[in-house]
């Protein structure tokens, strides 16, 4: 009889591995497809990392009103005379000022550069998060309808991608922002739906890039179709919504979240892009990219200007690319 | 005149402006330039230059509309029947005098008609080498009444002129007020008289053009490429060229750059107003404001024409007085101003737009703007120096430090129908307006930033918004897009105050008139207005036909100066902000210097320069 022995020892899978090394076989541990990616993920520093950093990038901007408050400072109000030189030109960082403490300076219009940064996180979380759920939801939809249905469903819904692919987003949004902005009340485009400000800069970001994710659902529902669960479902009289939604869908969840991690940071690029050009958030909303585009003007006599809300772009986008990083190798046992 | 002003913020102090005379053909040295200490002045070198806009039209004299193009039209290309001496206000840079035309105008007892004799010896240059005559003139006339032709420019200021309506409406296809009589004599009958004739023909427009370029090309934009000069400098490649050709000459690149060389049969004898220093000069076109300005510390170029001064530029020549000498202001004769549309809820209420003339802190707005230097605050209307030094410290809206007055815009607002309970503050959803800034322009935004900041204290939000600047500017100009409150700047076209008081206040939609003032019941209607009860008091046509109509002098400066005080105190179709300053760095190689009042640019020909000496 083969001696069964189970090793008390913290890394189980070391542990395993040696067994089987020795040849020793040792007790079988079942694990959850969740207890898998989690041990996965936590493995990945730097997806720990990511994590810290949108906790508190979250936590500043869900909380940015009490640091408004806390400094005294409200995000509009304009300290010209106490916060800019004789010329107008913004102070930097200080903790004495008459008017309090301005943490990392005065933007150009003399306002608490700490305080927008904050709100500006709000900004940018905000439309990237309805821009990632819009597209998502299109996408994941059309994917899921796609490959199911396969036939003219499909091929309708693919070439209707492939229109998207095409469009040029940039122009449609100068384009928009041109037709919709500045209609008098009562003239608005859709009702008032449609006029510059977050609403519009998210649905654009999100309605016009759903095909990329579709691509991947549609792909992944395509191979899932044809396996034996389906046709077992099928057979106990399962509708095709069912189908789709409920025995599909659960199975598609792992990339579509690697994937909205992912395009996350890209959303939050373009809109801080497309506020650095002026055609995205209206002032005086706080938008990293607005004040980017101000502090291009103005880094050579107020660097923080530029600093502080380059630090904050960049470390969120970075914390989640590689939270999502972390989310792909977790999920995928490829790379196990 | 809608101007383009200048992108950045201004510099200076406001210099008062006395009237002066015009004189005779003085010599180059009485010029009024300002000379580097010691420098040498000679004539030769090359000006390098650069601009960040280009020409409008590619400096086709009809269509022009642009104070740099009139600066290089004035100083380099085309010659007028009059000009300016290109001085500073205060050393009578506003004041027009004879260029072309050879002593004063006969004119007729009723001044219907002015008689121009024209200079022997000022000549086209290459390839025509010939004496400007009448016809020229004429030429140029009947182009400016060609609608066709001159959609852009300035054609409402010569309606006077018998037949230049006719021709405009395309019922005839010349001017018949202007005739040449003979080669050397132009003549213009008038159906009005127009005292402003010496005004309006030192305009780039009524520069003479040869027929030999007319019938060549003719078309807008393409004639600039050809321009044959009247003046002391030619495009570079004029000289020999086939001017039926296609081929623009080689120094006329346009949208990337230009050189202009002297004109070889210029004669300054028939000048005096001219010094043309350089010898030639090159302008590149493109880049960004601040390369530019980098440019011209690094010394890679001379002067950066439409640069302005930069907030970063701002703080090294204010911190530097070696530097700071290089950074030269003046006043603009322009204005900084919202317009009121006062037909549009809620600044159809005269109390609501006095209430906002309280609420500003115009003083947080300069300071914002670039501080004590960045012009002054404006607390009326015409520009100072524009009325003979009337209302120079007229503000009826002044506060304390300019800080504005939140009591007494509540005391106002309290007064108006859209505060409902007398509070002091606005009520209701009319009272939240939108406001719009040119996308990017980081001043207009803290513009409106700051007025927000006062408003809300009675009640008015702003809700800002951004375009681009064709679609802003068109809306603003626009009845029916119902906008109620629209930013804006504009200069002078000549050194009048009707150049305000017409464009700006008068004639409904012409375009520029963001107050409507002076529209139709009609053009109301159809906008889908109501009428309002006072609308026969929102005019001021006839206000600003008695003043044309009275003798110019110190009448009708008074006549100008009482409609500035009627206009601020009983209309109130506008806030203005700021008399802004026109500023140009210049770059060591400049030794003389000399501002253009008329065109608001540095004048180009004054510019000596130290390698010319050396």
């Amino acid at each position: 009889m083969a001696k069964v022995r189970s090793l008390e020892v913290e890394d189980e899978e070391l542990a395993a591995d040696q067994q089987i090394a020795e040849g020793i076989p040792s007790e079988i541990i079942g694990r959850s497809p969740g207890q898998i990616f989690w041990r996965r993920f936590r493995k990945d520093r730097f997806a720990l990392v990511g994590i810290v950093v949108i906790v508190i990038i979250v936590i500043l901007a869900i909380t940015a009103p009490l640091f408004s408050k806390w400094v005294g400072h409200p995000v509009n109000k304009t300290y010209i005379f106490e916060m800019t030189t004789e010329i107008g030109n913004p102070l930097g960082p200080t903790l004495s000022n008459e008017a309090g403490r301005f943490y990392f300076g005065a933007d150009g219009t003399a306002r608490d550069l700490f305080v927008r940064v904050l709100y500006g996180a709000r900004t940018s979380l905000i439309v990237a998060l309805s821009a990632t759920i819009i597209e998502v939801f299109l996408g994941v939809l059309f994917g899921v309808i796609a490959g199911f249905y396969r036939g003219r469903i499909d091929t309708f819904i693919s070439r209707m991608a492939d229109v998207f692919f095409a469009l040029p987003t940039l122009l449609l949004i100068l384009g928009i922002t041109a037709a919709c902005g500045g209609q008098p009340p009562g003239q608005e485009c859709l009702g008032g739906l449609l006029k510059p400000g977050m609403g519009l800069i998210a649905f654009v970001i999100g309605f016009f890039a759903w095909p990329y994710l579709f691509r991947i659902v549609r792909g992944q529902v395509l191979s899932l179709r044809e396996k034996e669960f389906i046709e077992a479902s099928r057979s106990l009289g399962a509708s095709n919504t069912r189908i789709m939604f409920r025995e599909i869908l659960p199975n598609v969840i792992a990339p579509i979240i690697v994937y909205s991690t992912l395009i996350i940071p890209t959303n939050i690029l373009a809109e801080a892009g497309l506020s650095f050009l002026g055609l995205g958030i209206q002032p005086p909303t706080a938008s990293w990219g607005a004040q980017l585009e101000e502090a291009s003007i103005l880094y050579r006599i107020a660097w923080w200007t530029m600093l502080f809300p380059g630090i904050f772009l960049f470390a969120t986008t970075l914390a989640f690319n590689l939270v999502g990083d972390g989310l792909r190798d977790a999920f995928d046992p490829k790379t196990a | 005149m809608k101007r383009y002003l200048r992108i950045v913020a201004a510099v200076a102090v406001l210099a008062l402006v006395a009237a002066a005379c015009g004189g005779g053909e003085d010599s180059p040295s009485d010029t009024g330039s300002t000379a580097s200490p010691g420098a040498d002045i000679a004539q030769g070198g090359t000006l390098v230059t650069a601009m960040t806009q280009d020409f409008f039209y590619g400096l086709d004299p009809t269509q022009e509309y642009y104070s740099v193009s009139w600066e290089f039209l004035r100083c380099c290309m085309a010659r007028t029947l009059y000009t300016y001496e290109s001085v500073p206000a205060d050393e009578g840079g506003g004041v027009p005098v004879l260029d072309i035309s050879d002593g004063e105008p006969a004119v007729s007892e009723d001044g219907l008609t002015w008689t121009f004799t024209i200079k022997q010896g000022v000549m086209f240059g290459d390839p025509l080498n010939r004496q400007v005559e009448a016809q020229d003139f004429v030429n140029a006339i009947n182009r400016l009444a060609d609608a066709d032709i001159n959609g852009p420019g300035y054609p409402f200021y010569y309606t006077r002129i018998d037949g230049f309506q006719d021709a405009w409406d395309g019922k005839a296809d010349e001017v018949s007020g202007a005739v040449a009589v003979d080669p050397s004599t132009f003549e213009l009958t008038l159906n009005e008289p127009e005292p402003d004739i010496p005004f309006l023909f030192a305009m780039a427009a009524t520069a003479p053009l040869p027929t030999e370029l007319i019938e060549a090309h003719y078309d807008a934009v393409e004639l600039g490429q050809f321009l044959v000069s009247s003046g002391p400098y030619q495009w570079e490649g004029m000289e020999g060229i086939d001017l039926t050709g296609k081929e623009p000459p080689t120094g006329m690149d346009i949208g990337r750059a230009y050189v202009f060389v002297r004109n070889p049969v210029y004669d300054p004898a028939t000048d005096g107003r001219r010094p043309a220093y350089p010898d030639r000069i090159e302008i590149q076109v493109g880049g960004e404001v601040q390369d530019g300005l980098d440019k011209v510390d690094a010394g890679a170029i001379d002067w950066c024409i439409d640069c302005g001064v930069t907030a970063t530029t701002l703080q090294a020549y204010s911190a530097d007085p070696a530097l700071a000498e290089r950074l030269k202001t003046h006043p603009a004769d322009a204005l900084s101003y919202t317009g009121f549309n006062v037909f549009q809820a809620p600044m159809d209420d005269v109390h609501v737009r006095k209430a906002l003339n309280w609420a500003m802190d115009k003083a947080a707005y300069m300071r914002l703007l670039g501080g004590p230097v960045a012009g002054v605050v404006a607390g009326h209307f015409v520009p100072p120096g524009m009325m003979g030094g009337l209302n120079a410290d007229y503000d009826p809206y002044a506060t304390p430090d300019n800080r504005g007055d939140i009591d007494k815009a509540k005391e106002e607002m309290a007064q108006s129908v859209y505060d409902t309970n007398q509070d002091g503050v606005c009520d209701g959803d009319v009272c939240t307006i939108q406001a719009f800034a040119v996308t990017n322009d980081q001043d207009a935004i803290k513009t409106l930033e700051i007025m927000n900041e006062g408003f809300s204290e009675v009640g008015i939000t702003l809700d800002i918004q951004t375009q681009n600047y064709n679609t802003l500017v068109a809306k603003c100009a626009e009845l029916a897009a119902h906008r109620a409150f629209c930013q804006a700047g504009w200069g002078k076209d000549y050194p009048s105050p009707y150049t305000f008081f017409g464009p700006l206040l008068d004639g409904g939609e012409n375009g520029s008139n963001y107050s409507f003032m002076g529209t139709t019941e009609d053009a109301l209607t159809e906008a889908g207005y109501e009428v309002p009860a006072n609308f026969a008091d929102l005019n001021i046509t006839e206000d600003i036909k008695a003043c044309q109509a009275t003798p110019v002098g110190d009448a009708q400066n008074q006549c100008w100066a009482d409609l500035d005080v009627r206009v601020m105190e009983e209309l109130v179709p506008v806030l203005p902000r700021r008399f802004p300053n026109d500023n140009d760095v210049l770059g060591e190689n400049i030794v003389n210097y000399s501002y253009d009042q008329f065109t608001g640019v540095g004048t180009v020909d004054k510019m000596a320069l130290a390698s010319a000496a050396a």
